[in-house]
C-alpha cells in the first residue's frame, strides 16, 4: 500500500522527527520496518518543478536535414515567442507543455542549458512526465489539460503539485488496521510516543437516523448504513484527486474521489449510489440467487454464486433495491446500472462491514480484486461506521440528510491469559506497565491482577483472538531486537538417518565415477511419457501453468533422455548425468495420497561405450544389495511398464528384482524412444540405469561379513561352455558358483565370443575358476572334481554344453 | 705354470680389473666384469681350470692365492653394485621426462559434479546435525489437510494467495495437493514423535508462480522445527543468528522483524547480513545492508493441536528458507532456471 508522507502528517508531527526530510524518511522508514510495516520503496515526488512553467505551442518547423527533431515555437508569456528543439511529436499547436528554461534543475539533478542541435539555437526543454518525476510516461512530451492555464504558469501550480514522499508498505494479511493512513499514521506516532489527532468531522449526531428492518441484513453482513447526500453540493477537490494519484488511484468524480479517499485514510471502503438510480432509495444485503447475473461497474457481467451451489457453504452477498433487484457484488465491486454520473444529483452512500471469509471467496470465485475487496477479506472494523460518514461528510463540505441504519451487535474478544505467559513465552521478563500503555494507546484495554491478563483489542484488530496473537503484540511493540537471545541447549546428538547417509554416499560414488547430478522436471507433458513407450495413466495436474506441465513423472527416463539430447545439441561429446528424484503413480486402493518412490537413474552415452551391467554391479556391490537382487530377461513388458520403468531397449536390458518386486532395470534406452520424444535419434548407446531406491539401497543392508583371507595357495581353471544367445551370463555364473561348495570360487567371465566356429549354438562363453580352501592346499584331485561339478551343473541346467 | 707364473698372471687380472673397474659406470658394464674375471667362463675360472699342470703339493697354495684375487674382485664389485645402481637409476628417471598435461580427453574424462542445489542442502544439513538437529523427510504430494488446514490455514485464508498450489486430478475425497512448503513434514514429525523435538526438513515443493526470469518447475526450502516445554522468542533468535554465524561467517548477524505467518504466532521475517557489501548497503540489499532470507516464529497453538499436542504444555519455534535462493546468492546466479538445465558446460564450472 502507497501511503504519504504528507498524509500522515495530518495524524501526527512526523516531519518535527528530524531537522530535514531525509532525517524524517529515514526515521519512518525504520520505525516502519521495525513495527513489522515492511518498506518496499521511498519515492520523493513533486520536487525539482522550481521554474518549470506551462507554454502555449504556437508553431512547429522542421530542422533541415534531421527527420528526429523539430523547431518549436512557444508562447511563455515572455511578450515574445522563445524557440526550443524538441524530439518528440506526441502534440500539436495550441497544446499547453512543460518548459524548463536555461538554468533550471530536474529531477536527478539534470541542469537546462541553452544549447545548439543541428545549427539550431534551443532555450531550454520540453519535458516529458518522466523527465519531470510526475509519472512513468516516456513515449512523449507531458500534454498540459488543466483549465485555465495561461503561458507562463507556473506548472505546478498548474498542475496542483505539492511535493511528497511516497511510502511503498506490505501490508501482512493479518494487519488490516494498517490498510489505511490513520491506521499506519496511529502505529508510528504510538513508536514515536508523539500526539496522534484523530481526523476532523462533521458532527453527524443531530442527522435523522432511520432504522432499517432486521432483515436488511443476513447472515455475513454485520452492519449497513445509507446516507444519502446532495451530490450537486460536492465539488472537485484538487488536493484529494491529486493525492489520490499519487496513492495508485484514478480520480473519478468529486464523490467517488472522496469515497476512495475516505477509504486510504480511514479504512473504510464506501459505495455511492446514484440515489435516483435505485428505486426505493433503500438497499438491501442479500444472498445472491444460484446463477445470478450481474453487471458490474468494469462493464462485465458476473454470474454469482448461490447458497446451495456446491458442498462448500460460501455464497455470495449482493447489495439489492428493496424489490430485490440486485444493484452491486457486496463488498466487491459496484454495478454498472447505479453507477453516478456527470448528470447524478443526489448520492446513497452505502457503508457496510461484512464477513471477511464470504469477501474472499467471492473475490476469489470472480477473478476480480479491488481495493475494497481486498480490505474487507482481511478485515474491516466493524464499528467504524458512523465515523467514516462524519468523515465524508468533513472532506465533502456537506451534511447528510438522513442515514438509514441496521446493524448487529458486535462483541468484541476478550482475551484471558496468565500474568507470566508473555515472559514465558518470550524467554524474559519485560515491563508491562510500559509496554501495556503504548498498546492502549493503539486502543487495547489492558487490566492485570495478580495471577492473570485481561486483554479485549481494539475493533480494527480482528486478528487479534489468542493469547499467542496478545504475546505478538507485546513482542512487537516491545520490539523485537530488543528481546535477549537464549542459548539452545539440548542433550541430542544431531545425525543424519541411515538411508539419509545411504543417499549421500551414493551420490558421492556416482560423482567421483564422472557423472554430474541433474534436476529435470517432475512435471511433464501428457504426451511425453506415451512418446517414451508408456501405456498406463499418470497422475494429472488439475490446474496447470502449461500444459508441458501437467503430469506428474513416473519414470526418470524422461526427463534424462530431454537432458541428453539438449546437450547433445549443444556439441557435447560425452553425456553422464544421474538423478535422485521422486515418481509418482496412482494411489493404493483406498488411499489418499500417490505411491511415491524416491528412484536413482544413471545414464550415460560415451564413445568408449561404458557396459551398463558393470556399473550397476559394481554399485550395487559397494552398497551391499548385489546379492540380494536378481537380474534377468524382461519376459513381460507390460509388467515393467506398470512398474514405471519405461523407454528402454527391450533386447539391451535386464529387469532387477528384490524380494520379487521389480525394483529397477539396467541396460540401455531405446533410441528411437528418445527420437520420438526429442526429434533426435541419438547416434550410439545410451547406457541406462533406473533403480527404486526404497527397494534396493534404503531397504537392504549387506548381509555379508568381512572375511579372513585364506592363507592357502589359490588354484584357477578355465571353461568354456556354449550357449544360446538368450542365456545371460550371469546364471552360469550363478550355477558355477552354487556349484562349488566350500572352496570361496572367484568367477569371471574371460571371453565372449560369437562367430562360425561355433556351430549348434551361437555363443561361447569362458569363464575363469579361482578356487581356494580355508584349511588346506587344495589337490589336484579336488580341483579336479570341483571343475567337474560345475560342468555338471551347467549341463543338467541345460543353459549350456561344454566345448571341449 | 709355477706359483711366480700365477701370481705374475693374478697380479695382470688385478691390475686389469682395477683399470676396468674405474671406468665401469653402469651395472651392465659391472655385470660384464663379473662375468669376464669371476664369471663360469671368466679369467679366474680359467685359472682354477689350469691347476692341473701345477704340481700337487703347491695346488692349495695356489688356489689360495686365486682364491684371494676372486675374493677381492667379487667383493669389489659387491661394493660397487649400490652406487652405481642408484646412479644409474637417478640417471633413468632423470632422463624419463614427459608432458603430464598432454592427457587426451577421450582417455579420461574426470568426475562429476553434485547439483549446486544439492551441495546446499547438504551444508545446511551438516549445520543443523551439528546443532543437534535431525533431518526429516516427507512425501512431495500432500493432502490439504497437511498442507493448509492442520497449518493454521483454512480455505480461502488470504495466505493461500501467495502460494497457489497445484492440484492433483484423483478420485479420493480430499484434494491432495503438490506441497507448497515443506511445513506438512512438521505436522507428520510432531504426530510420530513426541517431544523434545529437533528436525530440519529440507525438500521439493511446488508452487503455480507465474512464469518469469526466476520461474524453476518446484524448488527447495529447508524447514526447521524445535519443540519442547518452555521453548521461547528468545531461543528461536538465539538459533537463528547461531544458524547465520556457522552457515554465512561468524561476521554476519541476523535480525528478526515482525510479520505474519498463519503456522506461527509470534512471527518474523529473518534477516541477515547482506553477504555481497556485509552489510554497509549495496544496491542488492537496497542499501540496508540486510537482505531477507526466510520467515520464522512460534509454532502456532492451533498447530501444535492439530498434530496432537498440548499447547498448553509444550511451546516450539519454527523457520524455514529456500535452499535455492541461498544456492542463487552463493554463486551468485542472475537466472535460476540454469539450475534446471543440465548444461554439462555449466556443470562443469560448478
Amino acid at each position: 500500500m502507497k501511503v504519504l508522507l504528507s498524509w500522515l502528517n495530518e495524524f501526527a508531527d512526523f516531519y518535527g522527527l528530524a531537522d530535514t526530510l531525509d532525517g524524517v524518511i529515514d526515521k519512518v522508514v525504520a520505525a516502519a520496518n521495525g513495527l513489522g510495516l515492511v518498506v518496499e520503496g521511498v519515492e520523493r515526488v513533486g520536487e525539482g518543478l522550481d521554474g518549470v512553467v506551462a507554454v502555449k505551442v504556437i508553431e512547429i518547423h522542421p530542422i533541415e536535414g534531421a527527420d528526429r527533431i523539430r523547431r518549436i515555437m512557444v508562447d511563455g508569456g515572455m511578450g515574445s515567442l522563445e524557440q526550443i528543439v524538441c524530439g518528440a511529436f506526441n502534440f500539436h499547436e495550441g497544446d499547453y507543455v512543460p518548459l524548463a528554461r536555461p538554468g533550471v534543475t530536474l529531477p536527478g539533478n539534470f541542469s537546462i542549458a541553452k544549447r545548439k542541435m543541428r545549427g539550431v539555437e534551443s532555450n531550454g526543454m520540453l519535458c516529458s512526465a518522466r523527465e519531470l518525476g510526475l509519472g512513468s510516461d516516456y513515449d512523449g512530451l507531458m500534454i498540459i489539460k488543466s483549465d485555465g492555464v495561461k503561458p507562463g504558469d507556473d506548472l505546478a501550480s498548474t498542475l496542483g503539485i505539492d511535493s511528497d514522499v511516497i511510502i511503498d508498505l506490505a501490508i501482512e494479511a493479518n494487519r488490516p488496521d494498517a490498510n489505511c493512513h490513520m491506521g499506519v499514521a496511529r502505529e508510528l506516532a504510538v513508536f514515536f510516543g508523539i500526539d496522534f489527532k484523530a481526523p476532523e468531522i462533521l458532527d453527524i449526531s443531530k442527522v435523522e437516523r432511520r432504522p432499517l428492518p432486521d432483515d436488511f441484513i443476513v447472515e455475513g453482513a454485520n452492519s449497513l448504513r445509507l446516507a444519502k447526500f446532495d451530490l450537486t453540493k460536492i465539488a472537485k477537490d484538487r488536493k484529494i484527486a491529486n493525492r489520490l494519484e499519487l496513492a495508485g488511484m484514478r480520480s473519478i468524480s468529486p464523490a467517488v474521489d472522496i469515497s476512495n479517499y475516505l477509504m486510504l485514510e480511514v479504512g473504510q471502503p464506501t459505495h455511492p449510489f446514484d440515489g435516483d438510480k435505485v428505486p426505493g432509495k433503500r438497499v438491501r444485503v442479500r444472498v445472491a440467487a444460484s446463477g445470478e447475473e450481474l453487471e458490474t461497474l468494469d462493464g462485465q457481467v458476473r454470474k454469482l454464486k448461490g447458497e446451495s451451489d456446491s458442498a462448500d457453504s460460501s455464497y455470495d452477498l449482493v447489495i439489492a433495491d428493496i424489490y430485490g433487484i440486485g444493484l452491486s457484488v457486496a463488498g466487491v465491486m459496484g454495478g454498472l446500472s447505479s453507477e453516478i454520473d456527470d448528470s447524478s444529483t443526489s448520492m446513497l452512500l452505502e457503508v457496510a462491514s461484512f464477513r471477511s471469509d464470504l469477501i474472499a471467496k467471492t473475490s476469489k470465485r470472480l477473478g476480480l480484486r479491488s481495493e475494497a475487496s481486498h480490505r474487507f477479506e482481511r478485515g474491516v472494523d466493524p464499528d467504524l461506521g458512523d465515523f467514516a460518514i462524519a468523515r465524508f461528510a468533513y472532506l465533502a463540505g456537506v451534511m447528510p440528510e438522513y442515514i438509514d441504519v441496521v446493524e448487529k451487535v458486535t462483541v468484541r474478544p476478550t482475551v484471558v491469559l496468565p500474568k507470566s505467559y508473555i515472559a514465558e513465552r518470550l524467554g524474559m521478563e519485560i515491563d508491562l506497565d510500559a509496554v501495556s500503555a503504548k498498546l492502549a494507546r493503539l486502543g487495547f484495554e489492558i487490566s492485570v491482577n495478580e495471577s492473570t491478563m485481561t486483554v479485549v483489542p481494539p475493533s480494527n484488530r480482528p486478528d487479534v483472538t489468542v493469547a499467542a496473537d496478545v504475546v505478538e503484540e507485546f513482542a512487537r511493540t516491545f520490539g523485537y531486537q530488543n528481546i535477549t537471545r537464549v542459548k539452545l541447549t539440548n542433550d541430542r546428538v544431531g545425525r543424519l538417518s541411515s538411508k539419509q547417509r545411504r543417499r549421500r554416499d551414493l551420490v558421492n560414488y556416482l560423482v567421483s565415477r564422472g557423472y554430474f547430478e541433474a534436476w529435470t522436471s517432475t512435471l511433464l507433458s501428457p504426451t511425453d511419457m506415451g512418446l517414451m513407450g508408456d501405456t498406463e495413466v499418470a497422475i494429472c495436474v488439475k490446474n496447470p501453468m502449461a500444459v508441458d506441465e501437467s503430469t506428474l513423472r513416473r519414470s526418470l527416463s524422461v526427463g534424462l533422455s530431454k537432458a541428453l539430447i539438449s546437450n547433445l545439441n549443444r556439441r557435447e561429446e560425452f553425456v553422464q548425468l544421474f538423478e535422485i528424484g521422486k515418481v509418482f503413480s496412482m494411489p493404493n486402493q483406498g488411499e489418499l495420497l500417490p505411491r511415491e518412490s524416491e528412484r536413482l537413474a544413471i545414464l550415460s552415452f560415451t564413445r568408449e561405450e561404458i557396459p551398463p551391467f558393470a556399473l550397476y554391479r559394481d554399485l550395487a556391490s559397494f552398497f551391499g544389495f548385489y546379492d540380494q537382487v536378481v537380474a534377468e530377461r524382461i519376459e513381460d513388458q507390460g509388467a515393467l511398464i506398470g512398474a514405471g520403468f519405461i523407454g528402454l531397449h527391450p533386447g539391451r536390458t535386464l529387469l532387477l528384482r528384490a524380494n520379487g518386486a521389480i525394483a529397477g532395470v539396467v541396460g540401455e534406452l531405446n533410441p528411437f524412444a528418445i527420437e520420438d520424444l526429442t526429434g533426435v535419434l541419438p547416434q550410439g548407446r545410451v547406457s541406462y540405469v533406473e533403480i527404486d531406491l526404497d527397494k534396493t539401497l534404503f531397504s537392504i543392508t549387506t548381509s555379508r561379513r568381512p572375511s579372513t583371507p585364506s592363507i592357502y595357495p589359490a588354484a584357477d581353471f578355465d571353461l568354456s561352455f556354449e550357449v544360446a544367445s538368450d542365456v545371460l551370463a550371469i546364471e552360469l555364473e550363478n550355477l558355477i558358483t552354487r556349484s562349488i561348495v566350500g572352496y570361496n570360487p572367484k568367477i569371471s567371465l574371460i571371453d565372449s565370443y560369437v562367430g562360425d566356429s561355433v556351430k549348434v549354438l551361437s555363443r561361447s562363453l569362458t569363464f575363469r575358476v579361482q578356487v581356494v580352501s580355508m584349511d588346506h592346499t587344495l589337490t589336484e584331485a579336488e580341483i579336479r572334481s570341483a571343475r567337474l561339478n560345475a560342468i555338471e551343473a551347467i549341463h543338467q541346467s541345460g543353459v549350456g554344453k561344454l566345448r571341449e | 705354470m709355477d706359483l711366480s707364473q700365477l701370481s705374475t698372471v693374478l697380479t695382470e687380472i688385478n691390475s686389469e680389473f682395477d683399470q676396468r673397474i674405474a671406468e665401469a659406470s653402469t651395472l651392465s658394464v659391472i655385470d660384464q666384469l663379473k662375468s669376464d674375471f669371476v664369471g663360469k667362463k671368466g679369467r679366474v675360472a680359467l685359472l682354477y681350470r689350469q691347476l692341473g699342470q701345477i704340481e700337487a703339493s703347491l695346488r692349495p697354495s695356489a688356489g689360495e692365492l686365486i682364491n684371494a684375487v676372486r675374493d677381492r674382485i667379487e667383493a669389489t664389485i659387491e661394493d660397487l653394485y649400490p652406487a652405481v645402481r642408484r646412479a644409474e637409476r637417478s640417471k633413468t628417471i632423470a632422463s624419463d621426462v614427459n608432458d603430464p598435461t598432454s592427457v587426451i580427453l577421450r582417455s579420461y574424462q574426470g568426475s562429476g559434479r553434485i547439483h549446486p542445489v544439492t551441495r546446499t542442502r547438504m551444508e545446511l544439513e551438516d549445520i543443523f546435525v551439528g546443532m543437534g538437529f535431525s533431518v526429516e523427510e516427507g512425501p512431495e504430494a500432500e493432502s490439504e489437510w497437511y498442507n493448509f488446514e492442520a497449518l493454521n490455514i483454512p480455505k480461502f485464508h488470504p495466505a493461500r494467495d501467495g502460494q497457489d498450489s497445484f492440484y492433483l486430478d484423483l478420485d479420493g475425497d480430499d484434494q491432495v495437493v503438490l506441497r507448497t512448503h515443506t511445513s506438512p513434514v512438521q505436522i507428520r514429525v510432531m504426530q510420530s514423535q513426541t517431544p523434545p523435538i529437533y528436525a530440519v526438513m529440507p525438500g521439493r515443493v511446488y508452487r503455480r508462480d507465474t512464469a518469469d526470469a526466476r520461474h524453476t518447475i518446484g524448488f527447495h526450502q529447508i524447514e526447521g522445527l524445535v519443540v519442547d516445554k518452555g521453548i521461547t522468542f528468545g531461543h528461536l533468535a538465539s538459533t537463528i543468528e547461531t544458524f547465520t554465524k556457522a552457515y554465512f561467517g561468524p561476521d554476519m548477524n541476523a535480525r528478526l522483524r515482525p510479520a505474519y505467518f498463519p503456522f506461527t504466532e509470534p512471527s518474523a521475517e529473518f534477516e541477515v547480513t547482506c553477504t555481497i557489501c556485509r552489510g554497509k548497503g549495496c544496491r542488492t540489499c537496497s542499501g540496508t545492508g540486510w537482505i531477507e532470507l526466510g520467515g520464522c516464529g512460534m509454532v502456532h497453538p492451533n498447530v501444535l493441536r492439530a498434530a496432537g499436542l498440548d499447547p498448553e504444555v509444550f511451546s516450539g519455534f519454527a523457520f524455514g528458507f529456500g535452499i535455492d535462493r541461498l544456492t542463487q546468492m552463493r554463486d551468485e546466479i542472475a537466472d535460476m532456471r540454469i539450475l534446471t538445465e543440465n548444461d554439462l558446460r555449466y556443470m562443469r564450472s560448478i
